[in-house]
C-alpha cells in the first residue's frame, strides 16, 4: 500500500470590495460574491480556538444579530440543515433562501451605522505538504491525533468544501485500505456543529478508534 | 539593522507547526524584501519592524529596512497628514459633497486653508523627490509603510510594491486623501489592519493583516512575582486589594474620566484600586490638560494610582502593571487598533473595552472580556469579574488563546509571507 502524505493550508484574508449596510445589500452581495468569501465567513471562526462556543455559528449571523438586531434571523443561520451541505454554491443558495424567507415574512429595517458595515472578505489558500505521512490506517490515526489543527481543518472542511483534490485523495486512500465503511463514517461528519476544530479532531479520532474495535 | 532572529525562539509559545510552515513559506519566496518607513525608533511601525525584520532575516530572506529622510517641516506635514487621514470624528464624509459645502462656507478662510495645504503638499513632494533621488528601492517586494514614503511609487522599476497602511483611513480629510490616493492606487496591493480602516476607492488589492505583539519583548515577556513586586514597590502600590488598570495616553478619547467614574461606582461596594498609567506626547499640549483634569477628578481617592510616565515608563513597568491586575480596561471612545488590549489578554487578564476601532476584534464579548458602552456598564462588568475570580480566570485564558492564534508576531510574519506568495501567484488557490 502506498504512503499517504498529509497536506495543510494557510489562509490569507483579502477584501473583496463588496460590503453591505442592510439586509437587502447583504443578500444581493451574497448572490455574487466569490465562493471563497462564503467559505471564509462561514468557517474561519472554527480555527479560532476558544474554550467557550461562540454565540452564533458564523459571521453573517453575528452581524445580523449585533448590527441589524435580528437575533431570530441570526439563529436561523444555525439551521442544522446547513451542516449537511458540502458544496459552497448549495450553501450560498441555502443561506440566501433563509434570508429571503425571513425578509418576506418580517420587516427588517435595521441599517448599519458608520464602521458597522459587513465587509465581504475572501480567503486565499496556500496549500503545501506537511512532514506527516502514513502507510496504513493505524498510522493515519496516530497522525490525526497530533497533526496541526490546520491540517484537520484543511482535510475535513476546506478541501471538502472547495472541491479540492486532497480530500478526494484521502478518501480514495482510505477506501483502498479496505475501509470503505470508515470513509462513509468520516464523510458523515458535519463540521457545522463543532465549537472549534479540536472538537472535530476528537470526533474523528473517536470514529476511527471505534471502527478498529468493531473490526476486531 | 543586521540582526537575525530565529523563529524557533517562539517554539514554546506557538508550537512547531507554525514555525515549520514559516520556514516552508519562506523557502518559496525568492528575491529581496525591503521595508521603508520614516524612523527606526518611536511609534508602533518602528516597534513592529524592529521585531519583524530580524525574523525575516532569520528565515534567510534577504531583507532591508530603509528610512526616508526629511526636515522638521516635512515631518510636521506628515504628522498633519496622519491626523487628517486618521479617522475624523463626526461620521462619514462624501468627498464631493464635503468640498461643495466647504467652499460655500467662508471663502477667505477656505482660500487661506487651501494655500496652507498647497504648501504642505509641495513640501511633501519636495522631500519625496529628494528621497527618490537618493534611495535604491530595487527590492522584489517593497513594503512602504504609511503615508510618509507613499509617493516613492513614482520610482518603481521592478518588483511588487505594497502600501502597508497602519492607520485608519476610512474617514479621511478629503483633500489629503485624494492627494495620497493618486499614489497609493499605483501600488500592486495594499495592506490594512482591519476592514474598518480600509477605503472602497483604491482600485487595488487590499489584504488584511492585523498588527501583533511580540511575546518575547520586554512589554510581554513572562515576569516572576519578584520582578512584578519590584515594579509595584517603585510606584508604592500595595497588592492588598484587587487592581483595575488602564494603560493609555492622557487623551480625551481614552475616556479616563469614565474609567474613574466606573471605578468609583464599584469602589462603593467592593474594595479595589485603580492604576491609570500613561504618558503625554511632547508635541501634544492637550495631553497635559487632560492629565490635570484627570488628576483633579482623582483627588481624595487614595486608591487611585495616577501615574504619569515622565520620563516614559519602561516596558517592564507596563508589563508588571498589567500582570498585577485583576481586570484591564480600555474604555476608549475612539481607538485605532488598540493593541494594548492584546497585551492585556496575553497576560491572561480579562479586558473591558469600548466597542470602537480594533477593540471588538480582540475583546470578544463574554469570551475574552466585555464590550461596554457606558460608565454603568463598565462598573457592572468590573464588579462581575472582581466577585467571580473563576470567571475572570476563564475569560483571561480565552483571551490568551485568542491572542496566541491571532495577534502574535509569528502570525504577522506568516501573513506577510502569504501576501508575498499571493502577489507572485494571483490565483485563489496556491499550491507549493
Amino acid at each position: 500500500m502506498s504512503d499517504f502524505t498529509f497536506y495543510k493550508a494557510r489562509y490569507q484574508s483579502e477584501l473583496t470590495g463588496k460590503s453591505a449596510r442592510d439586509i437587502s445589500e447583504l443578500i444581493s452581495a451574497m448572490k455574487t460574491v466569490d465562493e471563497s468569501s462564503i467559505f471564509h465567513h462561514i468557517y474561519h471562526a472554527l480555527l479560532d480556538y476558544h474554550f467557550l462556543p461562540m454565540e452564533y455559528p458564523n459571521d453573517f449571523a453575528y452581524w445580523i444579530a449585533d448590527v441589524l438586531h435580528e437575533p431570530a434571523l441570526a439563529e436561523r443561520l444555525a439551521d442544522p440543515d446547513l451542516r449537511e451541505i458540502h458544496d459552497l454554491d448549495a450553501l450560498r443558495a441555502r443561506i440566501v433562501n433563509i434570508l429571503e424567507d425571513y425578509v418576506n415574512m418580517n420587516d427588517v429595517s435595521g441599517m448599519a451605522g458608520v464602521g458597522q458595515e459587513f465587509h465581504f472578505i475572501k480567503s486565499i489558500s496556500v496549500i503545501f505538504p506537511t512532514r506527516h505521512f502514513a502507510s496504513n490506517i493505524g498510522e493515519a490515526l496516530e497522525v490525526l491525533k497530533v497533526i496541526d489543527l490546520d491540517s484537520i481543518f484543511y482535510y475535513f472542511i476546506a478541501s471538502r468544501m472547495l472541491g479540492g483534490e486532497h480530500y478526494k485523495a484521502f478518501s480514495r486512500w482510505v477506501t483502498e485500505n479496505n475501509s470503505y465503511e470508515l470513509m462513509e463514517k468520516l464523510n458523515a461528519i458535519c463540521p457545522y456543529g463543532f465549537a472549534n476544530i479540536n472538537a472535530m479532531r476528537i470526533e474523528i479520532v473517536k470514529i476511527i478508534e471505534k471502527h478498529f474495535w468493531e473490526q476486531l | 539593522m543586521n540582526k537575525k532572529r530565529s523563529v524557533w525562539d517562539y517554539e514554546d509559545i506557538v508550537g512547531r507547526g507554525l514555525l515549520e510552515d514559516l520556514e516552508l513559506l519562506a523557502g518559496n519566496i525568492s528575491g529581496k524584501v525591503q521595508h521603508v518607513n520614516s524612523t527606526y525608533a518611536g511609534g508602533g511601525v518602528a516597534e513592529i519592524l524592529n521585531r519583524l525584520v530580524p525574523l525575516f532575516k532569520g528565515l534567510d530572506i534577504e531583507t532591508e529596512w530603509n528610512l526616508i529622510r526629511g526636515d522638521d517641516e516635512f515631518f510636521a506635514v506628515t504628522k498633519s497628514f496622519h491626523n487628517q487621514l486618521h479617522g475624523r470624528v463626526g461620521g462619514p464624509v462624501d468627498v464631493q459633497a464635503h468640498e461643495q459645502v466647504s467652499v460655500m462656507d467662508d471663502l477667505d478662510a477656505q482660500i487661506k486653508d487651501l494655500n496652507t495645504k498647497k504648501r504642505m503638499l509641495e513640501t511633501y513632494m519636495h522631500w519625496s523627490d529628494v528621497n527618490a533621488s537618493e534611495m535604491n528601492n530595487d527590492g522584489d517586494f517593497v513594503f512602504m509603510h504609511d503615508p510618509q514614503p507613499a509617493a516613492l511609487i513614482r520610482t518603481k522599476e521592478k518588483g511588487h510594491w505594497i502600501w502597508r497602511c497602519h492607520i485608519d483611513v476610512s474617514n479621511p480629510e478629503p483633500l489629503v486623501w485624494n492627494f495620497l490616493r493618486d499614489f497609493v492606487s499605483k501600488y500592486d496591493a495594499s495592506i490594512f489592519s482591519t476592514p474598518l480602516f480600509s477605503r472602497p476607492d483604491l482600485g487595488i488589492r487590499q489584504f488584511l493583516v492585523p498588527p501583533s505583539i511580540d511575546p518575547l519583548s520586554d512589554k510581554n515577556i513572562e515576569l516572576t512575582q519578584g520582578e512584578i513586586d519590584t515594579v509595584l514597590d517603585k510606584y508604592e502600590i500595595v497588592t492588598d486589594k484587587p487592581i483595575i488598570t488602564q494603560i493609555s495616553r492622557f487623551d480625551r478619547l481614552k475616556d479616563l474620566p469614565g474609567v474613574i467614574d466606573a471605578y468609583k461606582l464599584v469602589k462603593k461596594r467592593i474594595d479595589c484600586q485603580l492604576i491609570l498609567a500613561g504618558g503625554v506626547a511632547a508635541d501634544d499640549p492637550e495631553g497635559m490638560e487632560v492629565y490635570q483634569e484627570v488628576l483633579k477628578k482623582a483627588e481624595g481617592e487614595d486608591d487611585i494610582h495616577l501615574l504619569l510616565g515622565s520620563p516614559p515608563f519602561s516596558d517592564i513597568d507596563i508589563n508588571a502593571f498589567q500582570r498585577a491586575s485583576t481586570v484591564i480596561m480600555q474604555k476608549s471612545l475612539k481607538e485605532g487598533f488598540g493593541l494594548v488590549v492584546s497585551e492585556g489578554l496575553w497576560k491572561g487578564k480579562p479586558v473591558i473595552g469600548g466597542a470602537t476601532g480594533g477593540i471588538p476584534l480582540q475583546v470578544i464579548n463574554g469570551v475574552t472580556g466585555y464590550l461596554v458602552h457606558s460608565v454603568e456598564g463598565a462598573a457592572y462588568k468590573i464588579a462581575n469579574l472582581l466577585k467571580d475570580p473563576e470567571l475572570a480566570r476563564k475569560l483571561g485564558e480565552n483571551g490568551r488563546e485568542h491572542v496566541r492564534n491571532n495577534f502574535l508576531i509569528t502570525r504577522h510574519l506568516k501573513d506577510y509571507l502569504l501576501v508575498m506568495l499571493s502577489l507572485e501567484n494571483p490565483s485563489r488557490i496556491i499550491r507549493l
